[in-house]
């Protein structure tokens, strides 16, 4: 069983990488996504119209959480099982 | 020199401190399933962090294989889109660490080996937090970074110290609650054993251990201190009954000593009546002094110093002496002394002690026994038993009286006639129970009938004592009337 013991501690602490997908930018990345797409049911549309708002107003996290929720559900809902 | 500190009340208490030791020890297991629960639950959560990563790497290495760059990028660019949990980190570097991909805007610079895990801090909404990651090197000098944010197990690491901290508030109230219930048990268990001992101590002497009915531990300990007590009320019973009968049974014939002499003294007109009335009072004194060293002698055999004396002897030859001897002094009462024994009866013991024992049954049957009268002694080896047996055609003893015989000093009404101190049959079941054994007396209808049970040695190689084993085997047990006087007693 791993524990955070077992992995490579730096000795002094590293400087903290910024993750770029909490960002506005990559916020509207996503946006573009979901709008390339042609069909987009009501569910899609409602959770991309919350992603789109919650962006503008500096919720970008739960905005993006929004609009990946939209764009799992574009590709992955109608998949033939 | 050590100086003692007195110390504190509440520590000179064992009820508190049996309470302060459970607490404690309620403490230290309720400290160890919570921070057992804590690594368990960690180390589940590091187990599928690594499980996703893994997962994840292999899916990037067959992209890689299908398509190289390229679709590693894409296949990462639809993972990161699609990351509902929004816990996937990802870098694709270049051969000088440009990036290429993934959702880090640079490779961390801690990360400096590949085939190892790494914790990496990291940036997210402003917010810093940790990532453990794992790190690739693919053809063409390409870096491949993959990781999972592991804020969730470090939001549980920093609850630790807050559950340790209601932990310890709940423990502490469970650990004082039951604590005082413990102590509440303890004090009444003691509590009810202290008073009864200070009641005794106060000269209450019949008072015991009231028993819950529980059937408890502490039942048992009540039971086994109102057994104690039982037995030492018993044993005071029996040294107030000896004290009592010596100086009943002693105070005749030293008074008759000391009569004589003062008559002696006064009346007597010569020598040789003045010496004849010495002798007769020597005579008396002697049998006081003889009285002594029985009851002297009884009680070095119950002490049990004897049986360091031990030894395998046969009681074959020795039954057959007695019964020489008192065959004889059988003969001047006019009585018949029969004697059935095998020629050998191996038995581990003391022969003086024996031999005494089984005397005073031979005296006691022929002063009792009627003129013309029969005595029997006979002896057999049955259930690894050497069962020794004195019958005679005396007047016997009274049911009533049996359990009483081997009292020390006690004489039944029709003894009361007849000559004897009544500590003959006291030292027969000294004997036999010194030698784990028992005494029985019952009914020869009419007489006594007196038997003394002791262990055999177990059987030897020697051909003649397996024969008379064989030979015994189908010996009767005791007689349904018999009274036991000895327990026997282990060892």
């Amino acid at each position: 069983m791993a524990t955070s013991a077992g992995y490579s501690a730096c000795a002094q602490e590293a400087p903290p990488v910024r993750v770029l997908s909490d960002t506005v930018e990559y916020c509207t990345h996503l946006q573009q996504l979901v709008q390339e797409r042609p069909a987009r049911p009501p569910d899609v549309n409602k959770l991309f119209a919350d992603g789109r708002r919650m962006c503008e107003h500096g919720e970008v996290r739960r905005g993006v959480s929004r609009l990946r929720n939209a764009l799992w559900l574009l590709n992955h809902r109608n998949l033939p099982r | 020199m050590r100086i003692r500190l007195p110390r504190a009340w509440i520590f000179r208490s064992a009820s508190v401190r049996l309470a302060a030791v459970y607490g404690l020890l309620f403490a230290i297991s309720s400290y160890a399933l919570v921070l057992f629960l804590w690594w368990a639950t960690t180390g589940a959560l590091d187990e599928q962090v690594e499980a996703a990563i893994h997962a994840d790497s292999q899916a990037f290495q067959e992209r890689w294989e299908e398509g190289g760059l390229p679709a590693v990028g894409m296949a990462m660019d639809k993972r990161i889109a699609e990351d509902i949990d929004d816990e996937a980190i990802y870098s694709l570097n270049g051969a000088r660490m440009e990036r290429l991909g993934g959702n880090l805007d640079h490779w961390p610079s801690n990360v400096v080996e590949a085939g190892q895990y790494y914790e990496v801090p990291l940036i997210r909404d402003g917010v810093k937090v940790r990532a453990l990651v794992y790190a690739y090197n693919l053809f063409g000098g390409v870096h491949l970074l993959v990781g999972r944010d592991v804020r969730g197990r470090a939001q549980f690491t920093h609850l630790l110290p807050g559950m340790l901290l209601y932990a310890t508030i709940v423990v502490a109230a469970l650990a004082l609650v039951g604590a005082m219930v413990m102590r509440g048990l303890f004090r009444r268990m003691v509590a009810e054993v202290s008073s009864t001992a200070a009641a005794i101590a106060g000269g209450e002497l019949g008072r015991r251990v009231r028993r819950s009915g529980r059937g408890d531990e502490f039942d048992a300990m009540a039971e086994a201190i109102n057994n104690m007590l039982d037995r030492i009320g018993r044993l005071m019973d029996g040294v107030r009954q000896v004290s009592n009968a010596i100086a009943h049974d002693l105070r005749t014939p030293i008074t008759r000593a000391r009569t004589r002499l003062e008559d002696a003294a006064t009346h007597a007109g010569t020598e040789a009546e003045l010496r004849a009335a010495v002798e007769r009072a020597v005579a008396d004194l002697d049998g006081v002094t003889s009285v002594f060293q029985a009851l002297l002698r009884i009680a070095e055999i119950e002490a049990g110093s004897r049986r360091s004396a031990f030894a395998e002897i046969d009681l074959g030859p020795l039954l057959a002496d007695l019964a020489d001897l008192y065959g004889a002094l059988a003969e001047d009462h006019d009585l018949t002394l029969t004697l059935r024994v095998p020629d050998t009866l191996p038995v581990y013991g003391d022969r003086d002690l024996l031999q005494q024992a089984v005397a005073n049954l031979l005296d006691n049957a022929i002063k009792f026994s009627p003129r013309g009268g029969r005595i029997a002694l006979s002896a057999e080896l049955a259930e690894r038993q050497v069962r020794i047996v004195v019958s005679d055609q005396g007047p016997g003893i009274p049911q009533q009286d049996r359990l009483r015989a081997t009292e020390r000093f006690f004489r039944g009404e029709q003894a009361r006639s007849t000559p004897g101190s009544g500590l003959g049959l006291a030292l027969v079941q000294a004997v036999a129970t010194l030698h784990d054994g028992t005494l029985l007396l019952d009914d020869a209808g009419p007489g006594l009938r007196a038997t003394i049970l002791v262990r055999s040695l177990p059987p030897k190689a020697d051909p003649r004592i397996n024969e008379n084993a064989h030979m015994n085997a189908g010996s009767s047990g005791p007689h349904p009337d018999a009274t036991t006087v000895v327990a026997q007693t282990t060892h």
